[in-house]
């Protein structure tokens, strides 16, 4: 089996033997954990020439890494929390994102990928769980992703660091443990990221989501699925609030709908999503729930995070209740987990 | 080392200089739209870069670049065209004075936030090493950008890897309206960069036979492998921070100040010394002008025109 983390760790070691002058810069790049074991190996196969433990300068390497980008050179960054790239905003917003269009040149690659690990729950805190891809969305000039599945990490980074275009990789830090068979490999294998998956085709119940929330969703609907429902699921693995008509129509398929976003209400990219169908279509859906994080920075407090994050309980009950079902789940363990704050047994912290 | 010649010097800052006096006279008529920190009195780094840089090293500006630019080699047509808001300018008209870029002679680009290129400058040099190369990257920034975090982090990193940059700071002693001693006390930046292991030199009063050989020195030990360099050059600027005039009514910088540096004017020095060397005559000194305006005046005239035809249209 091939886990989430070990998918991107492939990913990087595939690319960069195909690609001599990729470079990797990231704190912690080199140290004894390898951000999360993500970076395995890369040190002893690529050298510390390529493989950068920069110092604590966020802002500074990340514009050196658009200075080796327009050099030629595919470069990843990864901050191992979302919040420590903001002290590289200047870098990402006024440069890295206008760099094509400031200098009048859309052709010219600039092949920059950032990863930012978010994570949820323990290790995390009110500077250590934050996620604004919704607003890096907004900004032209750069690609958000944020798989889901260890194939579309895998993806996702040959794509970041292959398409010329800067992008964005959100990695949540609760599907690292995700697991899976097989990967299909680049160079043999080069996939386009779609923009939404299709998860289910079914009939009862819409939902849309993305990130983390997609793995929950996903474990929900399997509560129901034997009792003669069935269920039309998105994931949306490249974030951005443009949607079009098309798949705007497939949201109408079913007279539900329930959108999960993975953040905090105000800075959610499905809220506006969510306004404007319910402007378009009348309000005539029979239910239409929308299921975002309070407005309301995380405490590091064990205590004072129970009721933040959605849980797999609170989908399951919002599925119960949109399709007007009682189904008994008491005692599952899944559903009553003893401890809020992991995603499973393997995760024994420290953030 | 290459020698020293008072008269590509005085060609060089004589064509900035030019250029950017027509710019300040053209503005007043509307067809050029954005906003311009002019270099007039600054003359003299850009002109001594161009003595001693090849096409093959980089540079990285900031938003007071036009002299960087035009110093470099950058194409005056293009130039022209990108601050008239044409699709031919450098930029296809979308940076306008402040984003430049001319790749054709390794100018790599300005932007217009302060510091923010200085990152980007030395990435290109990490990249000249990984590819063994003997070139250089300049990244001119001005006394205000030595403020910035991202200057000593940048500096930092590039000591650490010992990267061919070589950091021009151009201190005109005042960022838009405040002066140095108000933003900077009284520490001095060469007391500020002890402990980051680089190389410090500093110029005073337009010192250009002085500055020709710290900069030949900085070249040969960043192509040496050597490490970074940072020389400071005290300058000054003639106009406002940002516009076509002259703002010294508004009287935030002494009159004492403005005095000395205007004795100290880098063309009138370097035709003073010229002529006093009997290095030329006034009457070749004046075909020299002569030659350098006529052909900024022609490109600046079919870009003004071009401009015009696509306002008419």
């Amino acid at each position: 089996m091939i886990s989430y983390t070990q998918a991107i760790n492939l990913a990087l070691l595939d690319f960069f033997k195909v690609n001599s002058n990729s470079i990797f810069i990231g704190l912690g790049a080199n140290d004894p954990k390898r951000i999360f074991g993500t970076t395995s190996q890369l040190i002893e196969t690529f050298g510390a020439s390529r493989i950068i433990d920069p110092p604590t300068s966020e802002n500074s390497f990340t514009g050196i890494a658009l200075g080796l980008a327009v050099a030629g050179h595919p470069v990843c960054l990864t901050h191992q929390r979302f919040d420590f790239a903001l002290l590289s905003f200047d870098q990402i917003i006024n440069s890295i994102a206008k760099w094509k269009f400031m200098f009048g040149n859309d052709d010219i690659a600039i092949p920059i990928l950032i990863r930012l690990i978010v994570g949820r729950g323990w290790g995390q805190g009110p500077t250590h769980s934050q996620s604004y891809h919704s607003f890096l969305s907004s900004i032209p000039g750069l690609t958000v992703l944020y798989p889901t599945t260890c194939q579309l990490a895998y993806d996702s980074v040959i794509s970041g660091l292959s398409s010329g275009d800067p992008t964005l990789l959100i990695e949540h830090r609760w599907l690292h443990n995700t697991q899976t068979e097989s990967l299909s490999r680049y160079p043999d294998s080069v996939s386009c990221i779609p923009r939404i998956t299709q998860n289910s085709n079914g009939t009862s119940l819409t939902i849309l989501t993305y990130g983390y929330m997609s793995s929950v969703v996903i474990k929900a609907i399997s509560y129901f699925e034997g009792l003669g429902f069935s269920f039309n699921v998105f994931t949306i693995n490249k974030i951005s609030s443009e949607f079009s008509s098309d798949f705007i129509s497939t949201l109408t398929f079913t007279d539900k709908l329930l959108i999960i976003d993975s953040y905090m209400f105000s800075s959610s990219f499905l809220h506006s999503l969510s306004t404007h169908l319910l402007s378009t279509k009348s309000c005539s859906y029979e239910y239409f729930k929308f299921m975002s994080l309070p407005d309301l920075s995380e405490s590091t407090s064990y205590f004072q995070t129970k009721s933040r994050y959605i849980s797999l309980l609170d989908v399951v009950t919002e599925i119960s209740e949109a399709l007007s079902t009682d189904i008994a789940f008491e005692g599952d363990p899944l559903l009553y987990p003893l401890h809020h704050d992991i995603p499973g047994n393997w995760f024994r912290g420290p953030f | 080392m290459l020698s020293f010649s008072a008269l590509d010097l005085y060609a060089s800052c004589f064509y900035v200089r030019f250029v950017e006096n027509l710019l300040s006279d053209a503005y007043v008529d509307g067809n050029i739209r954005t906003p311009m920190h002019l270099s007039i009195g600054q003359e003299l780094v850009p002109g001594v870069v161009a003595q001693l840089s090849s096409k093959d090293d980089l540079a990285v500006s900031s938003h007071r670049s036009h002299g960087h630019y035009l110093g470099k080699g950058g194409c005056l047509s293009s130039f022209f065209d990108e601050l008239h808001g044409l699709s031919s300018g450098c930029s296809k008209g979308r940076g306008g004075s402040m984003h430049l870029i001319d790749q054709n002679v390794g100018f790599m680009g300005s932007t217009a936030i302060v510091g923010n290129t200085i990152p980007v400058g030395v990435g290109l040099a990490q990249s000249l090493q990984l590819q063994g190369s003997s070139n250089v990257v300049f990244v001119f920034l001005g006394d205000a950008a030595t403020e910035e975090g991202v200057f000593y982090e940048s500096l930092h990193y590039a000591s650490l890897y010992s990267l061919p940059v070589i950091f021009l700071i151009e201190n005109n002693s005042y960022s838009v309206y405040t002066n140095l001693n108000t933003r900077q006390g009284q520490i001095t930046l060469s007391e500020k960069l002890k402990g980051f292991n680089v190389q410090y030199s500093f110029n005073d009063n337009h010192d250009y036979k002085l500055l020709f050989e710290q900069l030949c020195c900085a070249l040969s030990s960043c192509r040496s492998g050597h490490g970074p360099v940072c020389l400071e050059v005290m300058t000054f600027r003639y106009l406002e921070h940002c516009g076509p005039s002259n703002d010294d009514t508004l009287k935030y910088r002494p009159s004492g100040y403005i005095e000395k540096w205007k004795s100290l004017d880098i063309l009138a020095m370097l035709k003073s010394d010229i002529l006093g060397s009997n290095l030329s005559t006034s009457s070749k000194l004046q075909s020299l002008e002569d030659e350098i305006s006529s052909d900024c005046r022609l490109k600046f005239s079919e870009s003004r025109f071009r401009r015009e035809t696509l306002f008419n249209l």
